[in-house]
């Protein structure tokens, strides 16, 4: 009973953000710092080789704006900015922008070195790894 | 060095019409005749990599896809008509063939296990090409009838839609995971002031990638000269919130928008949430202008220089240093008939130009400034000038609204002085100095999925007996209003 009752209080916050990796990365644990400069396109240096993408979400999906609120403080109109200054300057690819968690999922569980975002924790069948997590968020 | 450096003819690139329909269309067809032009246009780059060979891969990864897209399409409909038959009625048909008894469904799995390994090949295929575009489309009118200055055409008094529309498409290509190649072709507006046709199509860049280490990449061929803090994307008007940067600080030198050379760069994480991104380049760079009414070839010789930027959170910090030694052939004939009469030597061969400049930005999305101040010395009697800007602007929700003051001031006026002041290079005809001061108010309000629309009011004034940034003297001061319209595709 006090344990639905808890549960129910977190009902009503945002779940969380849950960056994932493939399974088979190397890459076992992200900072924060990481993650705002992959999901910017920024150079990272990790001990393996390894270079990471990243896929976004869909700006219509509350979770864009609370991952880039929370991780690369951006607004979508900075990042239109940033985007199209990185992109002309031949210096990092814009990242595809998925409409959901499951084609996020799927598109990390394809492609080794992609970095993604989920608002729920991945099902532990799925060929992922979370390597940065954000819970109980409350509203920005 | 002031007024000559205002109107370039464009020598980079041969007129093409109907640049703007291929954009329309980029497919992989466009982006082998795009790749042509831009290896047609700039030998380096075709030597590194042959056309014919660009083509060629091209054709292959075409031929490989169209493959890939049958074989895709007659598995989808295999596993269409299969799970029909698994499932009967769930499909919406359901034909009921021979073959149903024998399918499992492992064959089923299978089938769509291949299905998916085509589809992500086919994903690599793609994703090994990339094209991207900008565009602006503007429309702009001046009071006074001397023709302003613009990184781009020049803009009367009359309403002109060429002053800053422009076009550009970046095509970038992965030779392997090593290597890029990037280049970007860009078509401007010119108006009729200049001897060129209506548009005129440039390769800003066409260098190979290579990737050094996860922080490091050397860029050999051409690139933008990095010189300003908004140099590197110009004219990609979407990515700034004036309809063109401040003339004042890039207009003079703005048609140097390009180098041929080799770049450094060199990017990192630092402690403290900082980002660092430094480069260092070496190169030249030869480009036609017309000055005091004669085409002239303006030489850059022994180019180097380094830009540093540190970005943290919503600060960003610029620094630019960089030095070339400048050469002028032929002098224009107005100026060798006065080195005739007077027995004067106005040579420009081999001077020397400095540059240094400093800039910041801050954006925390809500509000916004940034700023710049640039230096330039040229060795000789060419004018030496200090140039800044400061801008403050405003969001409100999908529209910003901006306010900036710029200047640009000569430091060495005593130089063009001559035959104990009875022949000054600042005074008319020859106008050499450029000085001016303006204030611009301008709104750009995003209309999403890559568009922007932008309009401003640009008040000039403070010429101090200088032309400022115009072909003539102008009026004690000038307004300008502009509206364009920005895209990124």
């Amino acid at each position: 009973m006090l344990f639905v009752l808890l549960a129910g209080l977190h009902l009503p916050a945002w779940a969380g953000i849950y960056v994932i990796v493939h399974q088979d990365s190397p890459i076992r644990e992200l900072s924060i710092d990481q993650v705002a400069a992959i999901a910017l396109g920024r150079p990272v240096r990790f001990e393996e080789d390894v270079r990471p993408g990243f896929v976004d979400q869909s700006t219509t999906k509350r979770v864009f704006h609370e991952f880039h609120y929370r991780i690369t403080s951006m607004s979508e109109l900075q990042l239109n900015s940033h985007w199209a200054r990185q992109v002309f300057t031949g210096r990092a690819r814009r990242p595809r922008r998925l409409g959901d968690d499951e084609a996020v999922l799927h598109a990390v569980e394809s492609d080794a070195d992609l970095v993604g975002y989920l608002t729920e924790a991945p099902a532990a069948d799925r060929r992922v790894r979370v390597v940065f997590t954000l819970e109980d968020l409350a509203k920005p | 060095m002031a007024d000559w450096l205002c109107s370039e003819p464009g020598l980079a690139g041969a007129p093409v019409h109907g640049c703007r329909r291929r954009a329309r269309q980029p497919g992989c067809g466009a982006a082998a005749a795009f790749i042509l032009v831009a290896g047609a246009l700039y030998p380096a780059a075709a030597a590194a990599l042959s056309e014919a060979e660009i083509l060629r891969r091209f054709e292959a990864y075409e031929e490989r896809i169209e493959a890939y897209e049958k074989r895709i399409e007659a598995l989808e409909s295999e596993v269409r008509s299969l799970r029909g038959d698994e499932q009967p009625g769930t499909g919406s048909v359901a034909p009921a063939t021979a073959t149903a008894d024998t399918v499992t469904g492992e064959e089923l799995d299978r089938v769509e296990e291949q299905v998916r390994a085509i589809n992500d090949e086919l994903a690599e295929a793609r994703s090994r090409l990339r094209l991207e575009g900008f565009a602006t489309v503007g429309v702009a009118r001046s009071s006074d009838n001397a023709a302003f200055q613009n990184n781009n055409a020049h803009i009367h008094d009359d309403y002109d839609f060429n002053a800053d529309t422009v076009l550009g498409l970046q095509a970038t290509f992965q030779v392997n995971p090593d290597v890029d190649f990037v280049t970007q072709v860009v078509a401007r507006g010119v108006d009729e002031s200049r001897d060129t046709d209506d548009f005129h199509l440039e390769v800003e860049w066409a260098y190979l990638k290579y990737r050094l280490d996860a922080n490091t990449r050397l860029l050999l061929g051409r690139s933008r000269l990095p010189l300003f803090m908004h140099s590197e994307y110009l004219e990609v008007g979407y990515a700034y919130p004036w309809v063109r940067p401040p003339v004042e600080v890039y207009g003079l030198i703005g048609q140097f928008s390009s180098f041929d050379g080799a770049t450094l760069r060199y990017s990192r994480l630092l402690p403290g949430s900082w980002v660092m991104d430094a480069q260092a380049y070496l190169g030249g760079h030869a480009t036609d202008v017309v000055l005091a009414g004669s085409r002239t070839n303006v030489d850059l010789d022994r180019l180097a220089g380094g830009t540093l930027r540190m970005q943290k959170d919503d600060l960003g910090l610029f620094a630019s240093l960089a030095r070339t030694d400048t050469t002028l052939s032929p002098l224009p004939a107005a100026l060798q008939a006065v080195e005739t009469a007077f027995g004067l030597d106005l040579s420009v061969d081999d001077e020397e130009v400095t540059f240094a400049g400093l800039g910041y930005q801050y954006d925390n999305g809500r509000w916004m400034t940034m700023g710049e101040y640039t230096q330039v010395r040229i060795d000789g009697w060419l004018s030496d000038w200090d140039a800044w800007y400061l801008t403050g602007g405003y969001r409100w929700g999908q529209v910003m609204t901006h306010l900036t003051f710029s200047d640009i001031s000569n430091t060495d006026n005593g130089d063009r002085v001559f035959l104990g002041g009875a022949l000054n290079f600042r005074d008319p005809p020859f106008l050499i100095d450029s000085e001016q001061s303006s204030w611009t108010l301008g709104f750009r309000y995003d209309l999403g999925s890559g568009v922007a629309l932008k309009g401003e009011w640009q008040h000039v004034y403070n010429f101090q007996g200088t032309a400022g940034l115009f072909s003539a003297l102008p009026d004690d001061s000038v307004d300008i209003w502009s509206f364009v319209l920005d895209m990124m595709f």
